[in-house]
C-alpha cells in the first residue's frame, strides 16, 4: 500500500527513530511501513492520523 | 514538499544492514585475534622452555602484539554506529529488557549442561543426566521460557510480531517436509536415526533466520 508517511515525516523533520517513539512502535516498523512492506493495522493507522492530524485515507492510498 | 527536498532528506541506514555488518566484523576480526592470540601464547611458550626471550623473541612478541593492535583498531574504526543514540519507544525498550532476561536464562542452562554430566560434549547428545540436572534445566526451560515468551510476545509491536509468525510458518513447513524425509532415509538406511536436538536447532535456526530477514531487510 502506498503511503505519505515518509513525506509527512519529512515535512516535521522527524526521523524514523522520533517518529516510532511517538508511536510507540520500533524503527523497523515505521520503515517498514514507508518502504511499504508492512500495511500498518487499523489501531496503528489510526495513531499515525491522528499524530499527522489528518484522515486515514489522506495518508494512506489502496489504489494501485 | 517536492520530490527533490524529498531526496535530500537523509535516507536512514537500514538496521538490518547495521547488524549484519556489526556481526561480520566481530566474527572475521574476532578469529583473527583469536589466531593472533594463539600465536602469542605459543611463541611465549616455546621461548620460555628455551630460557628466556632473546632480543628477536621480544621483536617478533612485539610484532604480533602491534598487529593484534591494528586489528582490533581496524574492528574499532569501522565498527557500524547510528544504533546507540536514538530514541527508542517504550513498547520497544521493554520488549528488548524480556530479550536480555531469556540471554540470561539461557546462559546457566547452558553452563549447567556444559560442565555437569560429561560436559560439552554431551550439551545436545542423548547420554543421561543426573535427576538435579535434569530438574533445574526443565525448570528454566519449561517455566522461564514461556513466561519470559508470553511477556515478550505482549511487548513486541505488530511489525515484529509479522516476523515471528512469518518465521514460525517457515519453521513449521522446514520440519513438515524435513523430518519425514530424513526417517524415510533413515528407513532406507542411508542416514542415522533422527536426534531431536538437531531437528529443534534445525527449525529453530530456520525461524530465526526468517523473522531476522523480515524484520530488518
Amino acid at each position: 500500500m502506498k503511503n505519505r508517511l515518509k513525506v509527512l515525516r519529512a515535512e516535521r523533520n522527524w526521523s524514523q527513530a522520533e517518529l516510532a517513539t511517538q508511536l510507540d512502535v520500533s524503527r523497523q516498523a515505521v520503515n517498514a511501513i514507508e518502504t511499504g512492506k508492512h500495511d500498518p493495522s487499523l489501531p496503528l493507522a489510526f495513531r499515525i492520523a491522528r499524530l499527522f492530524d489528518m484522515k486515514i485515507e489522506d495518508i494512506f492510498d489502496d489504489e494501485v | 514538499m517536492t520530490k527533490s527536498d524529498l531526496d535530500d532528506f537523509a535516507e536512514e541506514p537500514s538496521a538490518g544492514t547495521i547488524l549484519l555488518k556489526r556481526a561480520l566484523i566481530a566474527i572475521a576480526g574476532g578469529i583473527v585475534l583469536i589466531f593472533i592470540a594463539g600465536m602469542i601464547a605459543g611463541y611465549s611458550s616455546v621461548m620460555i622452555k628455551r630460557g628466556g626471550p632473546i632480543l628477536r623473541d621480544l621483536a617478533m612478541l612485539s610484532a604480533m602484539l602491534m598487529v593484534g593492535g591494528l586489528v582490533a583498531y581496524g574492528m574499532w574504526r569501522s565498527w557500524p554506529r547510528g544504533l546507540e543514540d536514538e530514541p527508542v519507544a517504550p513498547r520497544v525498550r521493554s520488549a528488548r529488557m524480556i530479550l536480555w532476561a531469556c540471554v540470561a536464562v539461557s546462559i546457566p542452562i547452558g553452563i549447567i549442561l556444559g560442565t555437569t554430566d560429561g560436559g560439552a560434549a554431551s550439551l545436545l547428545s542423548n547420554t543421561p543426566v543426573s535427576p538435579g540436572v535434569a530438574l533445574v534445566v526443565i525448570g528454566l526451560w519449561a517455566v522461564a521460557g514461556p513466561v519470559l515468551t508470553w511477556l515478550w510476545w505482549q511487548r513486541i509491536d505488530e511489525h515484529e510480531a509479522d516476523a515471528y509468525r512469518d518465521g514460525a510458518l517457515i519453521a513449521a513447513h522446514a520440519y513438515i517436509f524435513v523430518t519425514p524425509a530424513w526417517w524415510m532415509a533413515t528407513r532406507a538406511g542411508w542416514l542415522p536415526p533422527q536426534e531431536p536436538m538437531a531437528v529443534l536447532l534445525m527449525v529453530s535456526l530456520v525461524w530465526m533466520l526468517a523473522w531476522f530477514v523480515r524484520r530488518y531487510f
